[in-house]
């Protein structure tokens, strides 16, 4: 199995994983990490070498917490309750 | 300037209008059916107000809603009260609602709502300043009695009006009485767009999830 291609499968949340040992008859390539970069609302998926060389982008994917602001500021106070007719 | 000059109103309909000679009508039901069992209420309100977006009256068709009168409830806050129209902006926390209700609220909630910041109160609701064409009508309140011509369009009142003669270019004529000053017309785009923008409580658990 090559290393790398599992290390790309890893869930999205895995930040600077290091790179497993090799196995006996594995191709020797270099070891990826994939980094996870916050950008304004998205998450970005970045591949990139040991050394940091940049490789690809693999997934980009809304913040939850992003989600989570936008009900938060909601612009609507509910007063319904605290009003009645007479 | 909430409207604009009689004067310089434009022939065509715009998003806000104020608009006569067009019926309200919907099917009222006691439950849903598939034995068309339903009545039409037909009522003819002085005035009502278009509520299709400047580029999407034509096809023959477009939605309205009628103008009414403002509620009694609104005159219980004294901030609203002064100035009906505020209620179609957004306002602080602390001012919107009656002083005993802000007074005697829970810590928490009260800390909440001021967190939040400026928002919008009765966001179904936009509310028509006075004009000559509009007839008084007396809000009572044990306060005392207030005489008003404020109105006001309820978003969850559209229904659709059909007629043949509605396209882009379409002139009503004398059947489009108020034109919204752009400034005000801006205003209710973005008060009827937090309307539908707000997202349910399980919606939001769902999408945080």
């Amino acid at each position: 199995m090559n290393i790398c291609e599992k290390e790309k499968k890893v869930p999205n949340n895995m930040e600077n994983t290091p790179p497993l040992t090799l196995a006996t008859g594995d191709q020797l390539s270099e070891p990826i990490v994939i980094r996870i970069v916050k950008f304004d609302r998205y998450e970005i998926g970045v591949e990139l070498t040991l050394s940091g060389k940049f490789l690809n982008i693999v997934f980009i994917k809304i913040q939850k917490s992003f989600i989570k602001t936008m009900k938060q500021t909601s612009d609507v106070h509910d007063v319904e309750e605290y009003y009645s007719e007479e | 300037m909430f409207y604009i000059d009689v004067s310089q109103i434009e022939e065509v309909l715009r998003f806000g209008d104020v608009i006569q000679g067009f019926p309200i009508c919907f099917s009222v039901i006691d439950q849903p059916s598939n034995q068309l069992d339903y009545n039409i209420t037909v009522s003819a309100p002085n005035y009502a107000i278009v509520l299709s977006p400047c580029c999407s009256i034509e096809d023959k068709k477009v939605a309205i809603a009628p103008l009414k009168q403002l509620e009694n409830k609104i005159f219980a806050n004294p901030y609203l009260s002064e100035d009906p129209t505020r209620i179609n902006i957004k306002i602080p926390a602390e001012k919107s609602v009656p002083p005993i209700a802000w007074e005697t609220m829970d810590p928490g909630e009260k800390a909440n709502r001021l967190a939040k910041g400026e928002a919008y109160v009765f966001v179904e609701k936009f509310v028509y300043a006075p004009s000559q064409l509009f007839a008084d009508f007396t809000i009572s309140r044990k306060e005392g009695n207030i005489k008003t011509r404020y109105y006001v369009v309820d978003f969850r009142d559209s229904i659709k009006v059909a007629c043949n003669l509605i396209e882009r270019r379409y002139s009503p004529g004398a059947a489009k009485v108020l034109q919204l000053s752009v400034e005000t017309r801006e205003l209710m785009r973005r008060k009827i767009a937090s309307f539908y923008q707000r997202v349910p409580d399980e919606d939001a658990a769902i999408l945080a999830s």
